[in-house]
């Protein structure tokens, strides 16, 4: 095993003392670019429920759940050092760069779990004490450990782990589950393969480097190209479904039908695509940002809608 | 500046060597010798997690006084 803290030029200045991991180290470690899309997705779970909750408790909510997040990058981090560091991306994350030693991301991303859950169920509810408790699993053991390097279908599966936050939400202001909580989860679980299978798609040579059998790496360009445009159509039913089922209003089913049509027409572009070099594969990173837009938008437009109409 | 048993001495005391943890007398020199960079680093990193921790507590102390209010307000 690769020795974490090899190309770290702190490493060299200290070479008989551990240095202290920086404030900024721990903040790294849990991921908070992924962390402000769950934070937004369980702000519009939670403001789109029925009901009212008090603002110190919504805020205890959004904030536990941030910390759950937080929580599931560093256990996630800590498990994948070795396969970081082999990776361009992260390369430069905390534990392949030596910054931090491995068994205080350990320490810091239990600790940070269980006093997430513990304050969600006790400050708010237990049910979504209990669904932050599962999805902190899912995301670290599930996904981490049990699917992304045996299977290609890991983002599939583990595409639940992300489509828990809006449902939290919902249940932290509800204490219960319901039909929207629900297509708000599938939304997500179906927009996760097209959107990562984009990044994968660019990003072959840092997968297959790591031996994440990634679904370009292990199926071919082809079949990742088809498997996106395929999963691009239930992914929109799923976001024109609470307009369909009367759960929101004509405004966003008309937004949601435009935002759709914009997706749908990119990942065609992607899979018409020939291009097996990364530098030609505009489509595939067109797809893979205008996807983070599109969640934004639906899910902003899915919650004003819901608070107009109550 | 030197404090403690060492104040005022330009090099540390020696230590027994039975009782030393080091293999050698080489090793614990450099162990020992951490230069006043590396010192600096150090004692900065460890001020600056300080004040981050103290500022979280405080947060988290003010949190749940509100959730204690909150709740006592709904149980009542």
């Amino acid at each position: 095993m690769r020795p974490i803290g090899y190309n770290n030029p702190m490493s060299a200045l200290t070479k008989h003392t551990e240095l202290p991991a920086d404030w900024r180290d721990f903040l790294a470690l849990t991921k908070p670019r992924v962390m402000s899309l769950v934070v937004f997705t369980a702000l519009c779970g939670l403001l789109a429920a029925p009901g009212n909750i008090h603002p110190v408790i919504g805020f205890t909510a959004i904030l536990c759940i941030a910390l759950g997040a937080g929580a599931s990058g560093a256990l996630n981090q800590y498990y994948e050092a070795d396969i970081d560091a082999k990776m361009a991306r992260t390369a430069k994350r905390p534990l392949p760069d030596g910054r931090m030693q491995r068994p205080a991301a350990l320490q810091f991303g239990v600790g940070l779990a269980a006093f997430s859950v513990g304050i969600m169920g006790v400050g708010v509810n237990w049910l979504s004490a209990g669904l932050l408790a599962f999805s902190i699993f899912f995301y670290a053991v599930v996904y981490t450990i049990w699917l992304k390097p045996y299977t290609p279908q890991n983002i599939v599966i583990g595409g639940a782990a992300g489509a828990f936050p809006p449902m939290i939400g919902w249940a932290a202001v509800t204490g219960d589950i319901t039909l929207i909580p629900v297509l708000l989860f599938m939304i997500i679980f179906l927009w996760t393969p097209p959107h990562f299978w984009s990044l994968a798609l660019f990003m072959k040579a840092d997968y297959g480097a790591a031996g994440i059998p990634m679904l370009p790496n292990v199926s071919g360009q082809k079949v990742t190209r088809n498997q996106i445009f395929l999963y691009s159509f239930p992914m929109a039913a799923a976001a024109l479904a609470p307009y369909a089922l009367g759960e929101a209003s004509l405004y966003y089913g008309g937004a949601a039908l435009l935002l759709n049509i914009v997706f749908l027409a990119l990942a065609f572009a992607v899979w018409r695509n020939p291009s097996a070099a990364a530098a030609e594969m505009k489509p595939e990173k067109r797809l893979f940002a205008y996807s983070i837009f599109y969640l934004f938008v639906l899910f902003a437009l899915f919650a004003a809608d819901r608070m107009i109409i109550a | 500046m030197k404090t403690g048993v060492n104040a005022g001495l330009t090099n540390p005391l020696p230590l027994e060597p039975s009782l030393s943890v080091y293999s050698s007398q080489a090793e614990a020199q450099q162990v020992g010798s951490l230069d006043a960079a590396e010192t600096a680093l150090i004692r900065a990193r460890q001020d600056s997690r300080s004040r981050v921790l103290g500022v979280i507590l405080i947060g988290m102390c003010v949190l749940f006084f509100a959730i204690t209010v909150v709740k006592i307000g709904f149980l009542s």
